[in-house]
């Protein structure tokens, strides 16, 4: 797996901004997962994506065996 | 589902990826990424939900017959992180390949187990047109969320707006 970035320009916060339709959600859901999959593919750390893409991941603790 | 039969040991290998590996060498990774900007019209919940990627790391090799120790390690993963009772995920497959509405029969059927590590876990499924597409998507959460209602209620209303 390399370390190669996905070199994408971040996205903007829309919390502000006029709330999306369902199509733009839809795509946008699809687009962000393609995103994250293609980084993890790719062996890009996660936490580069929230520099460059503005996701936000949750924390996660070891799962008890 | 036979709940006897263990999953695969789940490694955390970085705060925000679990990953396994299966008897095969097929190796995935999962994470949960904030669903919060789609919720905003929910304030008091909108931070608590979050999506669910899980994504084959290496080379997709098909192999004969199903991996049951899959869905019970996933179902682990995803039920670990509903147990504090504050969180809910969405699952969305994707749509892109083709392949969605098998990939999600599965995911559905997963659920089906009924007393999964953690407690038990609540799924409400949805497929939508929209966008050109159509989305195939569930909600899980526990079943004792004390805002599950107001969970189920939100992801109904973002997936139905027009």
């Amino acid at each position: 797996m390399s370390n190669k970035v996905i070199q994408e320009p971040k996205k903007e916060n829309t919390e502000n901004s006029k709330p999306m339709t369902k199509a733009e959600i839809f795509q946008k859901i699809v687009a962000d997962q393609q995103i994250i999959h293609k980084a993890l593919q790719n062996g890009v750390p996660l936490k580069e994506l929230e520099k460059t893409h503005g996701f936000k991941f949750a924390r996660l603790q070891n799962i008890a065996d | 589902m036979d709940s006897n039969l263990p999953g695969y040991k789940t490694l955390l290998i970085d705060e925000l990826t679990y990953r396994f590996t299966t008897d095969s060498n097929d190796i995935y990774e999962c994470a949960f990424v904030s669903f919060a900007n789609y919720f905003s019209a929910y304030p008091n919940i909108a931070a608590n939900f979050y999506s669910f990627n899980l994504v084959l790391v290496s080379d997709s090799i098909k192999h004969k017959g199903t991996d049951q120790r899959i869905a019970h390690t996933v179902i682990r993963i995803v039920s670990s992180f509903l147990s504090s009772m504050v969180n809910a995920v969405v699952y969305v497959c994707d749509p892109t390949d083709g392949r969605d509405a098998a990939r999600f029969k599965k995911f559905r059927n997963w659920y089906s187990y009924t007393s999964p590590p953690f407690g038990k876990i609540i799924q409400v499924t949805r497929e939508v047109d929209g966008g050109g597409m159509t989305l195939r998507t569930a909600l899980l959460i526990h079943e004792d969320n004390p805002r599950k209602d107001e969970f189920v209620q939100a992801y109904f209303q973002v997936l139905d707006k027009e």
